[in-house]
């Protein structure tokens, strides 16, 4: 099977600060990367490179075949990289709905002059985001609060919207900033259940977490990140998920 | 009766102006104090292409919706890509200040301080709007699109796609959306109605200059929207009411002469100020106004 993301040396100074160090690793499809380390250590930097949010000083980054080092955060989404943040980024005044409608890709809809030239094919393709929309929605437990403004859902609430909306966006790589940080062992668990039942899909998944026992117990494999560097601590197999 | 018809057809102008900057602010979250320069360019280019190349009203306006597209949603829309924030809108307030400069001193073309009088009234297929009466149902016209326009564009996945734009930038980039080009759809569609306004109010006066169009025109506008809310259309509409009607209801208010207009600013005011802090989203407000 061929990588789905290849990093190689990939490097990041601040003031002479080193942030990502010499970095390389391999990203294989369907399979769960886990990232831990200490506050500081690189790994909010080397999801802000992955997702173009910075720039390298050096190194590639390769993405389904294709050097994607120097595209944009656009360009790279448009690819299939989904980033989430570790405050959850929602649209805040929009209906739960409508952030998922918003993460839909109906290109037609953009532009003014086809709702006179093309009414029909945008009707349609709202018609289709919808009922995409709806079946996420439901898959994830928040059917009963798609009519409600995203800002009045819980953190761990926001946090499934953001997901929800990369599954929307068909994003095949997720990088998951902390996905349990600041929500109760309930919430958490639930998370943590979507995402193996995303990796069953054959979703790929990288996700930074401080929580060493989780990483272990998700991820396929795990690595520490000290100093900016990446360490390889092990490699588990979850075929009983 | 002239009079009750003139006032209705300012007020429908300034509804028209409250509606595109509700756009730009309300829905897009562009805090703006350049309506004035968008609504003062759509003026002076409608007369201009009227007195001076001899154009119709609907080809000048034409030209104008298009000229004034190209100079102020361009400018607006490349400051909104690199400011955020307070400081787009102080790059607003510069775009109105140098708008001013430029209409004040540039006299070869707009007469500077003496401004442009004769501006012809609009004509249709052989149809003079040369009375009050004539004047209203044109505008009544336009005020019906805007309204109609809005209303069902407030329903477009693409209005939707303005709102996430004021939301959160970075997580539409993340979607893979461009926010400059939803802020250019929203900034261009506010100068094409600004426009409108602005050459119906050239035409119904017949006679415009610079001081119609200062940066205190672009706050009455922005208050209008804060007084009346933003996000819908109702906010607008009941802000431009308030602006319109209750200086001229507060004629009526029996006073001594002398003191009379200072006393009627005053007790406006003191109704302004009691609606912002009552409804602090505006009276209708659908979302907060952001800075």
């Amino acid at each position: 099977m061929e990588e789905l993301l290849i990093i190689r040396d990939l490097n990041k100074h601040y003031d002479g600060i080193i942030a990502v160090d010499k970095v390389n690793f391999t990203i294989m499809p369907g399979t769960i990367t886990g990232i831990y380390g200490d506050n500081g250590a690189g790994k909010t930097t080397l999801f802000n490179i992955i997702s173009g949010f910075e720039k390298a000083d050096m190194g590639n980054i390769v993405f389904e075949g294709e050097d994607i080092t120097r595209k944009s955060v656009i360009y790279r989404s448009r690819k299939g990289i989904g980033r989430l943040f570790q405050i959850p980024r929602i649209f805040s005044d929009v209906s739960v709905l409508g952030n998922l409608l918003a993460a839909g890709n109906n290109h037609e809809a953009k532009y003014l002059h086809n709702y006179v030239l093309k009414p029909a094919a945008i009707r349609q393709n709202i018609l289709k985001d919808r009922d995409k929309a709806k079946n996420i929605l439901k898959e994830f437990n928040l059917t009963s609060k798609a009519g409600l403004k995203a800002f009045e859902l819980s953190v761990g609430e926001k946090r499934l919207l953001s997901l929800c909306s990369l599954l929307m966006n068909e994003a095949k790589l997720l990088l998951l900033d902390e996905p349990f940080a600041g929500i109760n062992e309930i919430a958490a668990l639930q998370i943590q259940n979507y995402l193996i039942s995303l990796k069953s899909r054959g979703m790929t998944l990288v996700m930074i977490e401080h929580d060493k026992t989780k990483l272990f117990e998700l991820a396929d494999s795990v690595y520490e990140m000290k100093q900016g560097s990446l360490l390889k601590k092990t490699s588990t197999s979850h075929a009983n998920y | 009766m002239n009079y009750v018809i003139n006032i209705l057809i300012i007020l429908q102008i300034y509804i028209i102006l409250a509606l595109s900057l509700n756009l730009k602010t309300g829905f897009t979250g562009l805090l703006s104090l350049c309506q004035a320069a968008f609504y003062g360019t759509g003026a002076y280019l409608t007369s201009i292409l009227m007195v001076d190349i001899g154009l119709n009203f609907f080809t000048a306006l034409f030209f104008a919706i298009i000229i004034n597209i190209t100079l102020n949603a361009s400018i607006t829309t490349w400051s909104a890509g690199r400011l955020r924030n307070l400081y787009f809108t102080l790059g607003t307030i510069a775009l109105q200040i140098v708008f001013f400069g430029v209409i004040y001193n540039w006299q070869a073309l707009t007469r500077g301080p003496f401004g442009i009088p004769g501006i012809p009234k609009p004509e249709l297929a052989g149809l003079i709007f040369n009375t009050p009466l004539k004047f209203f149902i044109l505008t009544l016209f336009f005020t019906a699109s805007a309204i109609l326009f809005f209303y069902w564009f407030a329903k477009t996945p693409l209005c939707k796609l303005l709102e996430c734009t004021r939301d959160d930038e970075v997580w539409l980039t993340v979607l893979g959306k461009r926010p400059a080009y939803y802020k250019f759809v929203s900034i261009s569609i506010t100068v094409v109605f600004a426009t409108i306004a602005g050459a119906l109010y050239a035409t119904f006066t017949s006679y415009i200059d610079p001081t119609s169009f200062t940066l205190d025109e672009s706050i009455l506008v922005l208050t209008i929207i804060l007084v009346g809310g933003t996000g819908n259309i109702m906010g607008p509409v009941s802000g431009a009411l308030i602006y319109v009607l209750l200086p001229e209801a507060l004629r009526f208010v029996n006073m001594p002469d002398s003191i009379a207009a200072n006393a009627r600013m005053i007790i406006y005011a003191l109704i302004l100020i009691f609606i912002v802090r009552l409804k602090p989203n505006g009276l209708f407000g659908k979302f907060e106004i952001r800075g």
